[in-house]
């Protein structure tokens, strides 16, 4: 089967001023000094990854370990330093909820905004309306303002948006611990409902049921390296095992 | 790396060679006499004998028998005719009518006026003729002083610089240009959306609107007005619409420009989250001033009516500025906004630039006041030009002549297509900084 996301030797590098320099002066003056001295952190190191349509991907590791990053090159948002990652089909990010959201505008205007984000027309978003507000449980609220909803609140709407139509390749980033856990269900069902039907999921979280649960596949990284890859049972015991101890 | 610094040679090098070009083709003729060594001489007016027949002034002018190929009049002679004629005699005192002469090609350049003849005679008796005040300083025989013309220098300079920045673009970016076509397609939605949010979020909470985009720059031309027909009067036509039709150009491209430049700051949010191409945020911020600008347009007619100013045919051509606009704000929109996220500098700089734009611009005064030295000042000022096209065409029923179309258009191309090298270079760097 043909691989979706191809990610080719993929290397992560950051400058790190040890202060920021934000100004021109400051700039010339460190500049003059000789100060402009940057730390490299390297977030990524050689990371090679190819994953097959359908497939349902964990990827576990502690803080600081780049998994987020990884994710943000997948999607696109980072480009990586060094290497490639090709892409095949559309993507829904849902690196964080409510991303693109305007605060001062109402939830039923923020549903055409945010769908325009991902590139979804008026009249999809029209049709979809009604599903969305059933989800997110807001049909009260559609007409008030965002800033003056509860985290919880804009968590919901941001997933029922996002997961709207389906995707060839979601991406989930430790979204599933907002909510309630009756929403938290309601959630995983979703995405469930979308693996059964061809959707190829990458999945970060710290909570290993989750990844044990929903998971077929899953990718260890230690600072930036690969440092497993194989089936869950096998990689979740050893990671269990050796952070735990 | 290697490949935008060739690429900045060769621009360079063509905008150099632009240049000497431009110099080149109107001082031709004169560096023709000098290679072939023709004598310069240099007459004062004083030396000159003037005399006037029917509507045309002669000047008779000795040259001692000496070949001349052109003849150079300085001095202020804007309102010369296209054509003039010449005769030549052995005596000074020789008269014929200046409809008997050769005729003669006169170019204007700058102030001067050359004029090719090409002959040799103890005399020569030239027939100018102009259509209002002129001043004639001195003349030149065989001039082979090298002609600077900024018209000329411009266009072929920018001219040429714009043919190789597009065949650079299209070679070495081939590729990589395709992510600025997703415009048209899947993030259509995305702009005219942000676009309705602007215009809900600049509104919300206000009784009138929208309206206030046509109310505002009334109001504003009531203050303007009641300031400077008392405190300082120009000897303007319409005071009002002078000034409305010159600051809804540069307003549009002030309000562009100001909102842009934080647009990829204040994306950052969208930017670290999703994947959407960049340059969405300064395209979006500039549609919509532009649309602010059409609102605004509203005000104008409003005054043109109250005022009874008459009407002109030409006034349909008003969209040609304001597209050159545009894209002129385009370009400079992306420029900004990419520097500004690694220099914050620039966000308290600008606004005190745009004041001073603003005074070099002619919105409240008249091109006429300004000295000599200014005016060379304001014709690199591309604002210039799309107000007073915009003037001509609304205010004046005039279509301004093909060079002034060209500047206007070399300008906002080279704006464009300079930002957007500028914004692609840097944008994979943005969300490192913000």
């Amino acid at each position: 089967m043909a691989n979706v996301i191809e990610v080719k030797d993929v290397t992560m590098r950051f400058n790190m001023s040890k202060e920021r320099v934000d100004s021109m002066k400051e700039y010339f003056i460190k500049m003059m000094k000789r100060q402009l001295n940057f730390e490299e952190f390297i977030a990524l190191k050689n990371v090679s990854l190819s994953i097959e349509k359908g497939e349902v991907v964990g990827i576990v590791g502690l803080n600081g370990s780049g998994k987020s990053t990884l994710l943000k090159v997948i999607s696109g948002i980072l480009r990586p330093s060094q290497g490639s990652a090709t892409v095949r089909g559309t993507i829904s990010p849902l690196i964080e909820l409510g991303a693109g959201f305007d605060y001062d505008l109402t939830a039923r205007e923020n549903v055409f905004l945010n769908g325009s984000v991902l590139g979804f027309s008026k009249q999809t978003m029209q049709k979809k309306m009604d599903e969305i507000i059933d989800f997110a449980e807001l049909r009260d609220f559609m007409d008030v303002a965002i800033k003056n909803y509860s985290s919880g609140m804009v968590a919901r709407l941001g997933f029922s948006i996002a997961t709207i139509t389906r995707p060839d390749i979601l991406i989930v980033d430790e979204i599933l611990a907002v909510g309630d856990f009756l929403f938290q269900q309601k959630c995983e069902q979703r995405i469930a409902d979308m693996m059964s039907g061809g959707t190829t999921v990458i999945i970060v979280s710290h909570s290993l049921d989750q990844i044990e649960r929903l998971c077929s596949r899953v990718v260890w990284l230690e600072k930036g390296v690969v440092k497993m890859d194989g089936k869950t049972a096998e990689v979740c015991e050893l990671y269990k095992n050796t952070t735990t101890r | 790396m290697t490949k935008t610094k060739i690429s900045a040679i060769i621009c360079l090098v063509v905008f150099i060679i632009g240049a000497i070009i431009g110099v080149y083709l109107p001082s031709r003729a004169n560096l023709d006499a000098k290679s072939k060594g023709y004598k310069t001489t240099e007459i004062l007016s004083a030396d000159m004998n003037e005399t006037q027949s029917g509507d045309a002034y002669i000047y008779t002018v000795a040259t001692q028998g000496e070949y001349v190929g052109q003849l150079k009049f300085e001095g202020s002679l804007e309102n010369i005719e296209e054509t003039a004629s010449f005769y030549t005699s052995d005596t000074k005192e020789q008269l014929l009518a200046a409809e008997n002469g050769h005729l003669a090609n006169v170019s204007l350049k700058g102030g001067d006026a050359y004029i090719t003849v090409d002959c040799s005679s103890p005399y020569l008796h030239i027939a100018l003729k102009f259509e209002g005040d002129f001043e004639v300083k001195s003349a030149t025989l065989n001039p082979t002083s090298l002609v600077f013309s900024f018209t000329s220098i411009f266009i072929c300079s920018c001219g040429l610089l714009l043919v190789a920045s597009a065949i650079l673009i299209f070679t070495l970016l081939r590729g990589s240009l395709s992510g600025y076509t997703e415009i048209a397609g899947k993030y259509r939605h995305l702009v005219s959306n942000l676009i309705t949010r602007d215009l809900k979020v600049k509104y919300r909470r206000s009784m009138l609107g929208f309206l206030w985009s046509i109310l505002n720059p009334l109001l504003m031309a009531l203050v303007i007005n009641a300031v400077f027909q008392n405190l300082f009067r120009f000897d303007i036509d319409y005071f009002i619409v002078y000034y409305l039709t010159g600051s809804l150009i540069f307003n549009f491209m002030t309000e562009a420009t100001t909102s842009s430049l934080v647009s990829v700051l204040n994306a950052a949010s969208l930017i670290k989250k999703v994947y959407i191409p960049k340059y969405i945020f300064p395209l979006e911020k500039c549609l919509f001033a532009f649309v602010n600008m059409l609102f605004s347009s509203v005000a104008v007619i409003i005054v043109i009516f109250i005022q009874r100013m008459p009407l002109h045919l030409t006034a349909l051509l008003f969209f040609f500025p304001m597209v050159c606009a545009f894209v002129f704000s385009l370009g400079l929109s992306l420029m900004l906004s990419s520097v500004n996220v690694f220099f914050r500098d620039i966000g308290h700089l600008y606004s005190v630039w745009t004041t001073a734009w603003m005074y070099l611009t002619p919105i409240i005064y008249p091109v006429s006041i300004l000295p000599d030295g200014l005016m060379t000042v304001m014709r690199l000022n591309p604002m210039y030009y799309y107000v007073s096209y915009f003037r001509d065409v609304v205010m004046y029923g005039i279509v301004p002549d093909v060079q002034t179309h060209l500047i206007c258009i070399i300008y906002a191309l080279l704006f464009f297509v300079f930002g957007l090298c500028v914004f692609k270079k840097q944008q994979d760097r943005f969300i490192l900084y913000i």
